[in-house]
């Protein structure tokens, strides 16, 4: 469908307006909404091999993230107002914890956790450790992921996963952690579920600890 | 009295034409009166609207008239005096005149696997030691390693900070987060040592509320504030040098009006750290040239306020390992920030990015200090220098200088001759055990180590800072 490849190119090429533009179009033209984010997701996976593939970098990762993403806000209304589900890998929360403001890393595995299939609900940065459970429980979440560049802020990991136990949820949710300032060590210590330095490594970590195997990966 | 440094007796290097310095500088008051600068401190916001900003209380943002920011760096001493434990380690901040510091890293380094270990206390106070001795290092800086064994991370700077002033004489840079200034200030109070305490900002275009806390905090305590901004180009702030300049000396400059409106002449050392971003991986590209481009704009653009400014990027590199990267990288980015006229340059002791460091790489880098040294101290040129009188003298072939007067005069005042380097004859260097410059490091290491411990305040005063770093950890403990 010629609508469908415009919307493509659209993500590849950055133009988030302009994917939104032929979206709405596609809507118009009553295209099955999951059909559209079928071809969004597949747009965005061939993005995310070019990044890690060193062919793109993160601006252009990130552009095109954001493209899909204002298209993808569009046909979730649609998708609801259907009575559809759109299919997703899993819900993994996000965000870097409290006293902490970096957020390219965390960005980063956003946005390539977004691109493999999960469902993924941003918490932001500087984020409140109650913020992250009340997220978790909300959206009935199969993963947590927290990120800290600082050595002092990374101390917050272990209180969000002392308070994941305290309220008897550790056992519901995987918990993983990176940044800047965590090490594979840190990680045990804290008693994280799991740790990779780089954002492609997250995904697969998380596909390993959700126990998600490859060829059900693309959907 | 004071320490030496290097002053720089020749022209300083500029990029940018005249005109380019006053469109950027055109623009960073452009910025800061339009956009403005998030500060995230409510007195601050009040005490800046009381003098004319324009504050956005819920977005905590404040916009600066052109006029303020512009009085308010005229107030800042262009250069000043910062006291050490002992006079003879005074430092004169500003004008032509450059001092080195060191870098800091998160971990140690295992020198055969280069994978980064936490150092014991013994390690830190070993680095402490070495920093010390090495003669081209004017002041030691926030920390060397980010803590050490078995003490939680919000005690890493006051715990480090007691064991500098243990086994360090000279003026050190002290890190304020975490409100660990209530601590540090007053054990620096006590000892009757200046520090240079140093706040950073959150870029793009953000002073966070500790730092501004900090701030209030350290002007009213007297020592100079030294600033650092952090931006790194195409993510926190502009892909281009210019661009993120321009960012950086906005941050710099609403820290500047704050601190002068509360103190009119302040001493203020204002800091520059910004690398590009690396695009495939996120993480700051240190050791890449564009680092340097950007440490030059920003030097000639400050030069022009006739501020002091440091450059923190130098001594941080991409390389992993003690090799030709990084030797290239801290030895390009050192040279280009002193002949564009920096006053501190931080450069000994990290070895890669602000993950690891090591003493051997601090005596490593002994070596790109002088040789910086070298080339900013120029030539003198004189009628003994340009030597007409001995070139007549000599004549051509079979004529030759090694027996003239003027070679035993001025050899060694000209040769800047490396301390790690190897400079033997081949047949030499494969009888001596093929030595390395890492080999030459690892022997002035170990005499270094092997002098001594000094330790440079009385028992009766380390006992009085002990209790403050107690204080210290009962506070954290209890904010816990």
């Amino acid at each position: 469908m010629e609508i469908l490849e415009k919307i493509s190119e659209a993500v590849t090429t950055y133009q988030i307006d302009d994917a939104a533009y032929y979206t709405k179009q596609a809507l118009e033209q009553q295209i099955d909404p999951l059909t559209v984010l079928d071809t969004l997701n597949r747009t965005i996976r061939d993005v995310g091999k070019k990044f890690e593939t060193g062919e793109l970098f993160i601006p252009e990762l990130i552009m095109a993230a954001e493209a899909v993403m204002t298209s993808t806000r569009l046909l979730e209304e649609e998708i609801i107002k259907q009575g559809k589900k759109k299919h997703s890998l899993g819900n993994i929360v996000i965000g870097t914890v409290f006293g902490d403001i970096h957020d390219i890393g965390k960005n980063m595995v956003t946005t390539l956790l977004r691109a493999a299939g999960f469902n993924v609900i941003d918490c932001g940065i500087n984020v409140k450790a109650d913020v992250f459970i009340e997220a978790v429980e909300k959206n009935e979440a199969d993963m947590l992921a927290l990120s800290a560049l600082l050595t002092t802020t990374a101390q917050e990991q272990r209180k969000v996963i002392q308070m994941l136990s305290e309220r008897g949820m550790r056992e519901r949710v995987k918990v993983i952690v990176g940044g800047g300032g965590i090490s594979a060590q840190f990680a045990d210590s804290i008693g994280a579920d799991g740790y990779d330095a780089t954002a492609s490594g997250a995904v697969a970590l998380a596909k390993r600890l959700l126990d998600i195997r490859e060829d059900h990966a693309h959907g | 009295m004071a320490r030496e440094g290097v002053v720089t007796t020749g022209k300083q290097v500029a990029l940018l034409k005249q005109q380019d310095v006053e469109q950027m500088h055109l623009a960073v008051l452009d910025v800061l009166e339009e956009t403005g600068v998030r500060i995230e401190h409510e007195k601050a916001l009040k005490l800046l609207a009381s003098h004319g900003c324009r504050i956005d209380y819920d977005e905590l943002r404040a916009r600066f008239p052109r006029q303020l920011v512009c009085e308010c760096l005229d107030q800042v001493p262009s250069d000043f005096t910062v006291k050490a434990p002992i006079p003879e380690n005074d430092l004169i901040m500003g004008g032509d005149r450059l001092y080195f510091t060191h870098t800091s890293g998160m971990k140690s380094v295992d020198l055969s696997s280069f994978e980064p270990k936490v150092p014991t206390q013994a390690e830190y106070i070993e680095a402490v030691r070495v920093l010390d001795a090495l003669d081209s290092i004017d002041m030691l800086g926030c920390y060397p390693y980010f803590g050490y064994e078995g003490i939680s991370p919000e005690m890493a700077i006051p715990e480090g900070m007691l064991l500098h002033m243990k086994y360090s004489r000279k003026h050190q840079a002290v890190a304020c987060s975490n409100d660990c200034e209530l601590f540090t200030l007053q054990m620096a109070a006590l000892a009757g040592h200046e520090v240079s305490a140093t706040i950073g900002s959150s870029p793009p275009l953000t002073w966070g509320k500790d730092a501004v806390n900090a701030a209030f905090r350290i002007v009213e305590s007297g020592f100079p504030i030294s600033t650092v901004d952090g931006c790194m180009m195409g993510g926190t702030g502009p892909a281009t040098p210019a661009g993120s300049v321009v960012t950086s000396s906005a941050e710099q400059m609403a820290m500047i009006v704050l601190v002068q409106l509360l103190n009119p002449g302040h001493r203020m050392l204002i800091g520059h750290f910004s690398a590009p971003l690396n695009m495939s991986t996120g993480s700051p590209a240190f050791g890449q040239i564009d680092a340097s481009m950007n440490n030059m704009l920003f030097n000639q653009l400050w030069r022009n306020y006739n501020i002091p400014v440091s450059n923190g990027s130098p001594g941080y590199v991409n390389a992993k390992c003690i090799d030709y990267q990084a030797g290239y990288e801290k030895g390009m980015a050192s040279l280009l920030a002193g002949m564009s006229g920096v006053n501190v340059l931080l450069l000994h002791f990290g070895v890669s990015g602000e993950i690891t460091a090591h003493p051997l790489q601090a005596v490593l880098d002994d070596d790109i200090a002088r040789m910086t040294a070298r080339v900013l101290k120029g030539e003198e040129i004189s009628e003994e220098t340009i030597a007409v009188d001995v070139i007549k003298q000599v004549g051509p072939v079979p004529g030759h200088f090694l027996s003239q007067p003027h070679t035993l005069k001025w050899y060694r005042k000209t040769q800047c001759v490396p301390g790690s380097a190897d400079r033997l004859t081949y047949q030499d260097w494969m009888q001596s055990g093929k030595k390395s410059a890492l080999d030459y490091a690892r022997e002035r290491m170990e005499e270094i180590l092997s002098r001594q411990q000094k330790v440079c305040i009385s028992e009766s005063m380390e006992e009085d800072l002990k209790r403050i770093v107690k204080e210290a950890e009962v506070y954290y403990s209890k904010r816990e």
